[in-house]
């Protein structure tokens, strides 16, 4: 009894982290919204659209200014985390309000 | 980058290290004075508020180099501060810069305040329009036409491109671009 308890606390312990790697590290791709502050400027939000074109894990990215997000569309097989996310965003001088995932679930019956 | 108006032309090639510090060389040319300047130039982030609408942002700016008339060379310093707030709507910005050159000025001060609004508000990637009033003190010119400049213009861009035409209160063209690579 006393080890079925230490075995539960591990592996509720372990839980989070395993759906989070099994989101970040889909095999499949999937659209990541960036919700941004500070993104006023057409001509100042091209240097976040070339940083992003260079990230090996993205597809394509979208830039809509009306509603202040950058859309992620990532490559499959790729990784490509929050915080690597967040790193780029504040490499270009803009704050991340939040990030949203979606996508992944539906392609992968595919 | 080239911006010429009434006072100087101006050619400055600008690569931004990081979100925080960009380096540079300008080389200008002014008209009334016959001066050359070439400056290396360090722009630094002082500080940055991020919104949901609207960005500010307050700069240090300092350049180093020679000046050069007629036949004098001296070494030449700048240094100002500037800062902006925008929104997708309105724009507004102010730069004040102090320069020095030993032997060839005694120093100098002048200051820009800049006021604009988009007649429309474009998407990206579109044509983005700006009508822009800009108004500049130069306490220490000589020419009284010249100690006070009223200028409007406009600000047109698309993708990395940007292009501003204007004319001031006394006739003088204006004409910058950027191309940004």
């Amino acid at each position: 009894m006393k080890y079925f308890h230490v075995i539960l606390i591990m592996v509720s312990v372990s839980l989070p982290n395993v759906w989070s790697n099994s989101v970040e590290t889909s095999k499949y791709g999937g659209t990541i919204t960036v919700h941004v502050k500070g993104m006023v400027c057409d001509f100042c939000a091209r240097g976040l659209e070339k940083v992003f074109k260079s990230e090996k894990a993205v597809s394509k990215i979208f830039v809509d200014l009306d509603e202040s997000i950058v859309s992620i569309r990532k490559k499959p097989e790729k990784i490509l985390t929050d915080k690597r996310i967040k790193e780029l965003i504040l490499k270009n001088g803009y704050s991340v309000e939040k990030i949203t995932r979606s996508g992944a679930k539906s392609e992968s019956k595919t | 980058m080239q911006t010429n108006n009434w006072e100087k032309n101006r050619l400055h090639y600008h690569y931004t290290y990081d979100v925080k510090n960009s380096f540079g060389m300008v080389f200008e040319y002014e008209d009334n004075t016959d001066r050359q300047n070439l400056n290396g130039q360090w722009n630094h982030l002082l500080a940055r508020s991020n919104n949901v609408t609207s960005q500010a942002n307050l700069y240090l700016k300092s350049q180093l180099g020679i000046a050069m008339k007629g036949k004098r060379y001296a070494s030449n310093a700048e240094f100002g501060v500037a800062g902006d707030w925008e929104t997708r709507k309105f724009f507004t910005s102010y730069a004040a810069t102090g320069r020095y050159a030993n032997g060839i000025d005694n120093g100098s001060f002048h200051q820009k305040v800049r006021v604009g609004i988009a007649p429309y508000v474009a998407g990206y990637g579109e044509f983005h329009t700006w009508l822009m009033l800009q108004l500049e003190q130069h306490p220490e010119s000589f020419n009284d036409d010249e100690k006070v400049i009223l200028t409007p213009l406009v600000r047109l861009f698309k993708g990395d491109y940007l292009v501003e035409l204007g004319i001031n209160n006394n006739g003088g063209p204006l004409l910058n671009w950027i191309a940004r690579f």
